[in-house]
């Protein structure tokens, strides 16, 4: 049964990453990625290790994905005027 | 059928196969993305899909998290707590190396004003 | 339609020899076997009961392994004021923001900020009774401060409460490390009580949560003024582009 579960996922996630290469937008590619950390966390669950999936719970789904967001902000070229 | 899929063996190839394809994922974005912020994002996929392949080999049926609860007494029957205690604080260092690269990509952008690394070209080639 | 310009032959030809590498190296890796191994981590969780952690992950990174966790927290340390030095004039002093806050988000994230502050610190607090710890609870606490800089873009934090916390908890971490070696011979030793019989207590573990609660105050520190540098305008831009 655990070994159906972790197939699922792993497809789910390689599905997710290839989206996230060949996507022609940028914050669509970033959402993607937070697809992967998201995948991983149940992944570190069904591998008996608590203290793993929690952290990266914390930082893939609520940092990583915000500094990335910002630094977007701070390097987009927008058209003024 | 459940059987062949919860044996160790199935386990690991299905781990190991999984996880070298995200890496090469992530690999192949690394050298071909021409965004900054893409090559930054398929560099994070390489990390993450590291973190799997260590964890998800040290993994056996029938052991539990080392963690002693009410109906637990004795640390008998779990997983070893090494390599999650060397993943654990990986991923905080991750984050904040990830922080620092995307300060240099944005400061390289308010003295240049360049997106493209096929245009950054300042030391030649 | 050039074929060349749609499909480059550079990209092709390395696609093929980076996958046949990748076929090469975990054909190498499906022989290996991993139940042959033997590992250091069984002797730790026989050792475990004598430092009456109900976690053996906190037990391990705080105190078998306690000398990496000082190496770690020198990494974040230096990656902290690398992006410090990098942004740090980006806006002056005296200037405010385009854009305006809004009256019923800021309202709302300061009632938030509260409860969320609170459940990083109990994550720090519990960390030998359950999942969690210094590093988990730190980045609680400062996704709690980038709710504040998302609904009020004008906010600035107080730096010498942020780097007298961060300074003398990492101080006091190598303070820690010295005096087990002068009491009890062994750098990093347990000077504090630690009985056998009070494992799944809150005061229990010896020098443990002690270690965890610096570095948790370290990690929180460190990563709410990452957050802040990467939150502030900049508003030279439209300037240059006039």
């Amino acid at each position: 049964m655990i070994g159906l579960i972790i197939l699922f996922t792993f497809l789910a996630m390689i599905a997710v990453a290839i989206g996230a290469i060949i996507s022609k937008d940028i914050t669509q590619s970033v959402m993607l990625f937070m697809g992967v950390g998201l995948g991983s966390v149940v992944l570190f669950f069904l591998f008996q290790a608590p203290d793993v999936a929690l952290t990266e719970a914390v930082i893939g789904t609520g940092l990583s994905t915000a500094v990335f967001l910002l630094g977007i902000r701070h390097t987009s070229q927008e058209e003024v005027g | 059928m459940f059987d062949f899929f919860n044996s160790i063996q199935t386990i690991h190839w299905i781990v190991i196969v999984g996880s070298m394809t995200l890496f090469f994922i992530g690999f192949y974005g690394l050298t071909t993305q021409k965004n900054l912020i893409k090559v930054l994002v398929s560099f994070s996929i390489i990390e993450s899909s590291l973190f799997i392949f260590f964890i998800g080999l040290h993994y056996k049926t029938g052991l539990v998290a080392p963690i002693v609860d009410s109906g637990l007494k004795t640390f008998t029957n779990m997983v070893d707590p090494v390599p999650q205690a060397m993943i654990l604080t990986t991923i905080v260092i991750g984050l904040a190396i990830l922080a620092l690269g995307l300060s240099f990509g944005i400061e390289y952008f308010k003295l240049t004003g360049k997106n493209d690394i096929s245009t950054m070209d300042e030391l030649g080639g | 339609m050039n074929l060349k310009k749609v499909l480059p032959l550079k990209d092709i030809v390395f696609s093929l020899l980076s996958s046949a590498l990748l076929l090469t190296l975990t054909g190498i890796l499906l022989q290996v076997k991993p139940d042959k191994f033997k590992s250091v981590g069984e002797i730790f969780l026989k050792l475990n009961i004598q430092t009456a952690t109900a976690n053996a992950v906190t037990s391990v990174v705080a105190f078998f392994r306690g000398i990496d966790t000082v190496g770690e927290v020198t990494v974040l340390f230096l990656a902290t004021s690398g992006v410090v030095l990098m942004l740090s004039e980006t806006q002056r002093d005296s200037e405010k923001n385009i854009a305006q806050e809004s009256f019923i988000l800021s309202i709302g994230s300061r009632l938030l900020l509260s409860v969320i502050v609170l459940f990083g610190v109990y994550i720090i607090i519990h960390g030998h009774l359950s999942p969690g710890g210094g590093f988990q609870g730190g980045v609680v606490i400062a996704t709690a401060f980038l709710l504040l800089f998302l609904a009020n873009p004008n906010l600035k934090l107080r730096h010498n409460i942020l780097t007298l916390g961060e300074s003398l908890s990492g101080v006091t971490y190598i303070l820690v490390v010295l005096v087990g070696l002068f009491k009890m011979n062994i750098l990093l030793g347990n000077f504090l009580p630690h009985p056998t019989n009070e494992i799944g207590e809150l005061v229990s573990g010896g020098i443990v949560p002690v270690i965890y609660i610096l570095v948790g105050i370290k990690v929180g520190s460190e990563m709410s003024v990452i957050v802040e540098y990467f939150s502030k305008e900049d508003y030279h831009k439209e300037v240059r582009d006039v």
